[in-house]
């Protein structure tokens, strides 16, 4: 699936055409599971992405991993995630009966819904959940305008 | 799974308001080992449960209702639930669980009288 730009130039026209492309990125998104997963690099986590007036939160379900094995980077409004989930190798004797988890390598990139500051980005890991929270760019953030009165 | 393994599924909690936590089963000579994945669980929020051989798992996210508007939402904002049945060669007495980072280990310990154990001939 081909990153997109999340409503960045909203087109005012209206436009059946660019209307019927944008139905269907929605169908491929939500047959697709979501943002943007990249499954040829392994496993994609779930995430959700919140945002309000001034900050964009994206969370990621990442349970049992290292905080030193989760890679976050923030380039051209795209956020990724990536790392690796190791496999616990615990006593060889132990037989594997069933295995539902993933583990190995994953990434997502997920373009974000407005303009961020990428000074101003924290991501915490707590228990196996990840959260990164991002302030919106004073530019990209709604402005109140005031009416003159005459 | 079939019904002579040590453990298994008992009711399905899928659908419903429940999200059925994936897991990973191991077998060794002291017992049975599972692991699930519970991302969002804090040990407050998590109950095991052992009645007969009926051993249930809930786990309850924390409370984190979200300030503002969804772009995307895939994480599916239920509990965990999933009941397994335990054979009778399992000491439910003795079971231990272990919750790190949204992982809870489980380790279901054979019976000491199921063990192999060797008979010295005197």
């Amino acid at each position: 699936m081909s990153i997109i730009q999340y409503r960045k130039n909203p087109s005012h026209r209206f436009s059946p055409l660019a209307q019927l492309s944008e139905l269907h990125r929605e169908m491929n998104r939500l047959f697709e599971g979501g943002a943007l997963t990249d499954t040829a690099t392994g496993w994609g986590p779930a995430l959700d992405v919140i945002h309000d007036t001034d900050r964009i939160e994206v969370v990621v379900e990442l349970p049992g991993l290292r905080k030193e094995d989760i890679q976050l980077s923030l380039q051209d409004g795209v956020l990724t995630v990536s790392g690796e989930r190791k496999a616990v190798t615990e006593t060889q004797t132990d037989e594997t009966h069933r295995t539902e988890r993933f583990f190995g390598k994953f990434q997502r990139s997920i373009e974000l819904p407005a303009e961020v500051n990428p000074d101003k980005v924290d991501a915490s890991y707590k228990d196996g959940v990840l959260t990164v929270t991002l302030a919106k760019a004073d530019e990209s953030k709604p402005k109140q305008i005031t009416i003159q009165t005459n | 799974m079939n019904t002579t393994a040590p453990i298994h599924e008992n009711e399905t909690t899928e659908g419903a308001r429940y999200c059925t936590p994936k897991a990973d089963f191991h077998s060794g000579p002291e017992g049975t080992r599972v692991e699930l994945d519970l991302p969002g669980v804090t040990s407050d929020g998590l109950e095991i449960t052992v009645e007969e051989q009926r051993l249930t798992i809930h786990g309850r996210r924390k409370n984190s209702e979200p300030v503002g508007d969804w772009v995307y939402q895939e994480i599916r904002p239920y509990d965990y639930r999933r009941v397994f049945s335990l054979a009778n060669t399992i000491d439910t007495a003795k079971i231990k669980a272990e919750l790190k980072d949204g992982v809870l280990n489980l380790h279901l310990p054979l019976a000491e009288r199921v063990k192999p154990r060797r008979i010295s001939v005197g």
